[in-house]
């Protein structure tokens, strides 16, 4: 009887020990595909936030101002004045 | 672990371990002795079932758990610390405008350096050839004598790839952030700049660490669109004017929200740690509208008046002879600018409107001068004043607030201010009487509004008086129609070697509209402008530059502040019919 206890005790380390090289394993693997999956994550939202800054850089205020001046002969853009807006007063909608 | 089991012969309670008891007690229990004596293959088996269960139990418990692994490896707890090192948010939040456009970000780039190289000259060479800022013979010395060096900052990946395949084994390359300023110099003084590895060292910038703000993104009260415009139309001032420098200011008078804040020569944070010299570096980071402490001239005429009118000493009937001699010196009078000096006894308003010294000296007479003095305090003029960002200066007072500094301070001289604090006051005068507390962070107009400082009805008075300096006065360059815009302008000298005169002079203009309801205060100051007689700018006044800049600024940004536009409604004195307006 003791001798089935101290196999069977055996038999539960080794498989274990198995087990838990099995499972190490498989979080080591995932651990590799997370970190992958972060790098791409990283360099996209990095690319994201390149266009997005590329973008407002491209529409900054200045960078408009000299476009416009460029094209004023074809546009014939020039800033709003105040006489071309008209404030609608809630009374009046009512 | 006692485990209790029964001695079914004696019907005595024998625990486990008490065997070993006897090693421990000096007084033997013979009873017990005796039975451990005559039944020890029973208790060592009853030891065996012990360690047996035990074992059972704690490797069922591996079991189980391990089991639970290997089936749901989902529900592994907690992400390797090293994973969670390499996520993709910047240390540092993003910076927007009011209307959340983009002014400040943080990109991932890549820093190059080299460790202990074998062959610093080879090296060197090697580099020169893909990083051909590089000298090369400094590079040499600098291998030769230090075991580390940064071979270059935001690296592109060409770069990186170049350097990879440049031969040179010893290179190291480290992912770093860096702030981008998307809109470059705009906004530059507000925003601040930042040194390696994001460490903020102005501005919002060098204040988010130390604010509760490091975990979102920053709204400024900054409008974006306004501060190019404001910025531009300085510009052109100083280019037009030959000025050597000139500042602008736009405030919401009920929320106290910096608009826009412009101080020129201005500069690039992106680059501000490599292309500055030393003292362009120091001229272009200061900040004139919060660190300068100026005398800002006629403008502060604004201040006297309300003073006056606030404490009941004068009404706007009142007449003060312009002509008679006022002594500041043992034998000098008291001079209106240009010696336009009215003809007849004027009143308040006229006073104003002629910006006439030797009126506000005779109005700070009769207030007096602690009564001054506490109201400048009560206006928030003299205090060094409190924003969010570290570079605030603070006024320049006169060491003794004698008779003569009260005369001088009446009309702006003798008393530096700090332009922020000065537009606070104005904006402080025209809402209605309400002191506000100029910010940095977008409040979405909401009303913070505090104390009064002037009772509603002398703010009405003011706003009326203000308008009839644009309408009829020196502001006339500034008045833009379909907005009644108020203001005052200012020529003061600005002192140098211990007295005033021939070292130039500093013009200013302070405005605010929609002149019958003001929602935004303005002003524009410009250090040393000429005459420009080719391009029609006959004098270096305030009428001549600082006037015209702020009319065309007004005129480019109320569309934009959806301001109520209007060229029917006038400023008027409604309720307080004391005020005879034929005077005028």
């Amino acid at each position: 009887m003791f001798k089935v206890f101290v196999y069977s005790l055996l038999l539960t380390f080794i498989s274990l020990i198995v087990s838990n090289q099995i499972i190490s394993h498989e979080i080591k693997n995932q651990t590799r595909k997370l970190n992958n999956i972060n790098a791409v994550i990283q360099h996209e939202e990095n690319k994201e936030n390149l266009l997005k800054t590329d973008w407002v850089v491209r529409t900054s205020p200045a960078r408009l101002k000299i476009l416009s001046d460029k094209h004023r002969s074809t546009l014939k853009l020039s800033p709003a004045k105040g006489k071309n807006i008209k404030f609608i007063k809630l009374e009046e909608i009512r | 672990m006692g485990k209790i089991f029964k001695n079914k012969l004696k019907k005595t309670k024998i625990i486990a371990g008490d065997d070993l008891g006897v090693f421990f007690k000096s007084e033997k229990n013979s009873h017990q002795e005796s039975y451990v004596s005559r039944n020890s293959p029973h208790i060592s088996k009853e030891r065996i079932h012990l360690a047996k269960f035990s074992f059972i139990f704690i490797f069922s418990l591996f079991i189980l758990k391990s089991t639970s692994l290997a089936l749901f490896p989902g529900d592994i707890r907690g992400i390797p610390r090293s994973i969670v090192s390499k996520t993709v948010k910047s240390p540092v939040p993003e910076i927007f405008d009011r209307n959340n456009k983009l002014l400040v970000t943080s990109v991932r780039t890549k820093r190059a350096s080299i460790r202990n190289p074998v062959n610093p000259i080879e090296t060197a060479r090697l580099i020169k050839a893909v990083l051909p800022l590089w000298d090369e013979e400094r590079l040499v010395k600098k291998l030769e004598k230090r075991s580390y060096v940064e071979l270059a900052d935001d690296i592109s990946d060409v770069e990186h790839y170049d350097i990879l395949n440049s031969g040179v084994a010893e290179v190291e390359f480290h992912p770093v952030w860096r702030r981008i300023y998307t809109n470059k110099e705009l906004a530059s003084h507000v925003i601040g700049y930042s040194g390696r590895d994001l460490v903020g060292l102005s501005g919002i910038e060098k204040t988010i660490p130390k604010s509760k703000l490091l975990q979102k993104d920053i709204n400024l009260s900054i409008d974006i669109t306004v501060q190019f415009h404001l910025e531009d139309e300085i510009k052109k001032g100083i280019d037009l004017y030959n000025a050597d420098s000139g500042f602008g200011i736009v405030i919401d008078v009920i929320s106290g929200e910096i608009i826009a804040s412009a101080s020129l020569p201005t500069f690039d944070p992106n680059i501000i740690n490599k292309n500055y010299s030393k003292d362009e570096f120091k001229k272009a980071t200061f900040n004139q509208v919060m660190q300068g402490s100026y005398e800002l001239g006629s403008v502060m005429k604004i201040m006297t008046l309300a003073m006056a009118l606030e404490d009941k000493s004068i009404n706007l009937n009142d007449t003060f002879d312009d002509t008679i001699c006022i002594k500041i010196a043992a034998n000098r009078c008291l001079k209106n600018y240009n010696n336009d000096n009215a003809s007849k006894p004027i009143n308040p308003v006229e006073c104003l409107v002629r910006s006439s010294n030797r009126c506000m000296a005779q109005i700070a007479q009769i207030v007096g001068r602690s009564k001054q003095k506490s109201f400048l305090q009560e206006a928030g003029l003299l205090d060094e004043y409190f924003l969010e960002i570290f570079e605030t200066g603070s006024p320049l007072i006169p060491e003794k607030w004698s008779d003569n500094s009260m005369i001088t301070i009446s009309f702006g001289q003798g008393l530096g201010v700090v332009p922020l604090s000065f537009a606070s006051g104005v904006a402080s005068i025209v809402n209605g009487g309400y002191r506000i507390k100029p910010t940095l962070y977008s409040l979405n107009k909401r009303d913070q509004r505090g104390h009064s400082i002037i009772r509603e009805e002398v703010s009405e008075k003011l706003r009326y008086a203000m308008r009839q300096v644009v309408k009829n006065g020196s502001g006339a360059q500034a008045d833009i129609p379909g907005y009644a815009v108020i203001g005052k302008t200012g020529t003061a000298d600005i002192p140098c070697n211990g007295s005033y005169g021939g070292c130039g002079n500093r013009t200013a203009f302070v405005g605010a509209f929609p002149g019958w309801e003001p929602q935004y205060v303005i002003l524009v100051s410009f250090e040393r402008p000429k005459a420009n007689i080719n391009k029609g700018v006959k004098r270096n006044s305030s009428y001549w530059n600082a006037g015209p800049t702020a009319g065309n600024i007004i005129r480019l940004i109320a569309p934009i502040l959806n301001v109520e536009y209007d060229e029917k409604k006038e400023v008027e004195l409604s309720t307080y019919s004391e005020f005879k307006k034929e005077t005028l």
